[in-house]
């Protein structure tokens, strides 16, 4: 005890710390794989395995412009190293504006397994031992043909009684099962569960139990097999991409069929026309030996326009009632297109850059706030600068993947290039240009100038939701309008919606002032609505 | 009666013509009546110059920015100079010396606890472990740092963080007032760090005050 109390300068203890995890870390033969894991939930935030700066150098070649005692080092303490009066480091202080690379106190060997990772990235993802390795590697790129024999696999030989996620089916969820047990106990487990249990395996043991005995039935399957299925389970595919392929399929079918009906119309319309034309002639021509025959001459219509007069005049009221007929369907038609006179519902416009508020709002989920953050403060909502996408899009390149924007697939990097040029950005080194060009935007709502509109009333007082007049943005990749914005639908949101008086001085302060007839009306309802506060007048919105 | 059928034909063919002008426009966009009463004559945020009223059809003004950046050297009202440098020096000074203007009160917590849904959330996580949206979908790296009790870190360093960035985080002084930022850090402070709400935080330590956040 008393040895412990007098060990209190932080020296020693530091010294104590690493060598109590330098004993936990000897036992445990590091590879490169488990450098990559190091790295990618360490050094990722600041580098790079290319040549491309992020915050620190991208490090592709650093094994061979330093040496490995030089790397462990640096990467241990830069800032020793800079004191010490290393040439290379202080070279490196002073590039990156004498922002020091913080101390990592990794183990001898997790630096040299990191190392060994910086080296040679390919080798260690191509002699991935773990399957769930191999799978959070390659998410987002191709699939792994390894999981995609697991996925058929699986189906074929397991989805009976389990599911790959938590859900209990026959046999428990799958979800994460590589992580809660060794891939050998999972191999003797799937081909004879049996054995296992009779051997005295605890965790066998209690699984059996839990299941009521029930037996899992020995599986034939070979060790690749198993392989492939728990790769499977570790990182089954999205299946988003085939759902996308059938939606296109379906689509262009209907502009396919909608197609086919129109060039069937017309053709039904000029076959009818000549069958009309040719009707005429020959009625013409029956009429006149028919005239010819009784002596007399020919007098009747003969071209069709004529023909068409004659009937008219000989069947007005027939004439009479289609007349008024048109005559009010085009009036009534007439109304509804000068109720759409500056309603620009639906307006839904490309934008220059490729934004995708699906990918944004909905599947990251990214408040609206975030990027829209004068919504809360001013009368717009604010289309953000760039230097708000730089935020994310200085990691974020989009590598190689691909989305869809109105129903049709970009890749990802060229729409993100988008932005570095405009901003004059160099990705590898990092740097600002000095020749920004703004992005044109096209502004989406438009109000008409003799109507004010302020968000901030709206989303910081009125506590209202975006998508309440906007619609679901988080599901639009191109966004359009979603609501009418007519004075109409103005009025009758204003009508019936409450307004919250709690935490607003404002209020209090104006309900203590109002004459108590006036008060006791207002609150009659315990409700106080935006009409009840003038949400009505005109001169609320246009003055 | 020739001449009544052939008026009322023209009359139909009127209705019919008139009404297919109601048809709407390309893109959605609809047709306008009298575009004195839809376009201001002052400029108007995010409009094209050549969209104002009066303006319309001179070419020479299209494309021209109505989005400027203020004049160099203006500041907005209630804006407080920062007089740390974005730089590690700064970084440090600010640690040192940089402590909250404002009172750590209930209101300024919850006012905190909103804005942080609204800007952290998708990358700090729900409760503040760097495992946010973004770095669940792997679209973004885990983040280095994790809010949590043993987490020693001034609030000037917070601070100074949110204004310039740091590391992969990028400057959010243009989506924060000076104020919201000082709610953010009580909310990470005392949701997170559990710090206590009246502790020693440079500043007399308070009761609630309700007027001290709107000062």
């Amino acid at each position: 005890m008393n040895k412990i109390t007098r060990i209190n300068s932080r020296g020693t203890l530091l010294k104590l710390a690493l060598i109590y995890f330098s004993f936990l870390f000897v036992q445990v033969n590091l590879s490169a794989q488990d450098g990559e894991k190091l790295f990618k939930t360490t050094c990722t935030a600041c580098h790079k395995l290319t040549s491309d700066r992020l915050v620190g150098p991208g490090l592709a070649g650093v094994t061979e412009k330093r040496s490995k005692e030089w790397l462990m080092g640096f990467i241990k303490n830069s800032q020793e190293m800079i004191a010490n009066g290393d040439k290379d480091a202080i070279a490196i202080f002073e590039e990156y504006n004498k922002v020091p690379m913080p101390a990592h106190p990794f183990s001898d060997e997790e630096l040299a397994a990191i190392i060994d990772y910086i080296a040679n990235p390919e080798a260690s993802s191509a002699k991935k031992e773990e399957p769930k390795e191999a799978a959070t590697a390659d998410a987002g790129a191709e699939v792994d043909p390894l999981v995609l024999e697991g996925q058929k696999l699986f189906k074929n030989n397991c989805k009976a009684c389990h599911s790959i996620g938590t859900d209990k089916v026959v046999g428990p969820g799958l979800k994460g099962i590589s992580d809660k047990r060794s891939h050998e106990w999972l191999v003797k487990w799937i081909q004879n569960s049996a054995d296992l249990i009779a051997s005295g395996d605890p965790d066998a043991n209690a699984i059996f139990e839990e299941y009521n005995k029930v037996p899992m039935p020995a599986q034939p399957v070979s060790e690749e097999d198993i392989k492939a299925i728990l790769a499977y389970i570790a990182n089954p595919p999205a299946d988003k991409k085939t759902t996308t392929a059938t939606e296109e399929v379906v689509a262009t079918a209907e502009e396919d069929s909608s197609m086919v009906t129109f060039i069937v119309l017309a053709v039904i319309c000029v076959s009818l026309l000549v069958v009309i034309l040719m009707l005429n002639k020959t009625r013409t021509m029956v009429a006149k030996a028919n005239a010819e025959k009784a002596g007399v001459e020919y007098t009747g219509p003969v071209s069709l326009v004529e023909a068409f007069k004659y009937t008219l005049s000989n069947n007005k009221g027939y004439v009479a009632v289609v007349v008024v007929v048109l005559v009010f369907t085009g009036l009534v038609n007439l109304m509804g297109g000068a109720a759409t006179i500056g309603v620009h519902q639906g307006y839904k416009p490309e934008q220059p850059i490729k934004f995708s508020h699906k990918i944004h709002a909905g599947d990251d989920k990214i408040d609206c706030n975030y990027c829209h953050s004068s919504a809360r403060h001013s009368k717009t909502s604010g289309i953000p600068s760039l230097n708000l996408c730089m935020n994310c899009h200085t990691y974020i390149n989009g590598g190689d993947k691909t989305f869809l924007y109105n129903g049709e697939e970009y890749p990802m990097a060229e729409e993100i290039k988008k932005i570095y040029k405009h901003l004059d950005y160099d990705p590898k080194t990092g740097k600002y240009g000095d020749n920004p060009t703004p992005v044109k935007w096209i502004k989406v709502h438009n109000l008409p100038d003799h109507v004010f509109f302020s968000h901030q009333q709206h989303v910081t007082v009125g506590n209202q939701q975006c998508q309440t007049c906007h619609g679901p943005v988080e599901e639009m990749d191109v966004v359009g309008q979603h609501s009418k914005l007519t004075m109409g639908w103005c009025i009758e949101c204003h009508k019936g919606t409450g307004v919250s008086t709690k935490d607003n001085g404002y209020y209090d302060e104006m309900h203590k002032r109002m004459p108590e007839e006036f008060r006791n009306k207002v609150l009659e309802d315990g409700k106080l609505t935006v009409d009840e506060i003038g949400g009505m007048e005109c001169a609320k919105c246009h003055y | 009666m020739k001449n009544y059928l052939n008026n009322s034909i023209k009359i139909v063919g009127m209705v019919a013509i008139i009404s297919l002008f109601s048809c709407k426009e390309e893109n959605g966009l609809a047709p306008e009546y009298m575009p004195d009463m839809y376009r201001s004559p002052s400029i108007e945020t995010y409009v094209d110059y050549g969209e104002l009223r009066g303006k319309q059809g001179d070419d020479s003004l299209r494309n021209t920015l109505t989005a400027r950046k203020p004049v160099e050297g203006t500041i907005h009202r209630g804006f407080t100079p920062y007089p740390y440098e974005n730089s590690i020096e700064g970084y440090n000074q600010a640690g040192e010396f940089l402590k909250s203007p404002f009172d750590y009160t209930e209101q300024s917590v919850a006012k905190g606890k909103e804005l942080y849904g609204m800007f952290c959330v998708h990358c700090h996580g729900g409760a503040g472990q760097g495992d946010g949206s973004l770095v669940e979908r792997e679209v973004f790296p885990p983040l280095p740092v994790k809010f949590t009790e043993s987490l020693e870190l001034p609030e000037g360093k917070m601070f100074h963080t949110i204004t310039f960035g740091k590391g992969l985080m990028g400057p959010h002084a243009s989506q924060l007032t000076q104020e919201e930022r000082w709610q953010l850090i009580h909310y990470i402070r005392v949701g997170f760090m559990k710090k206590p709400l009246t502790a020693d935080m440079g500043q007399t330590a308070v009761v609630a005050d309700t007027n001290a956040v709107v000062q």
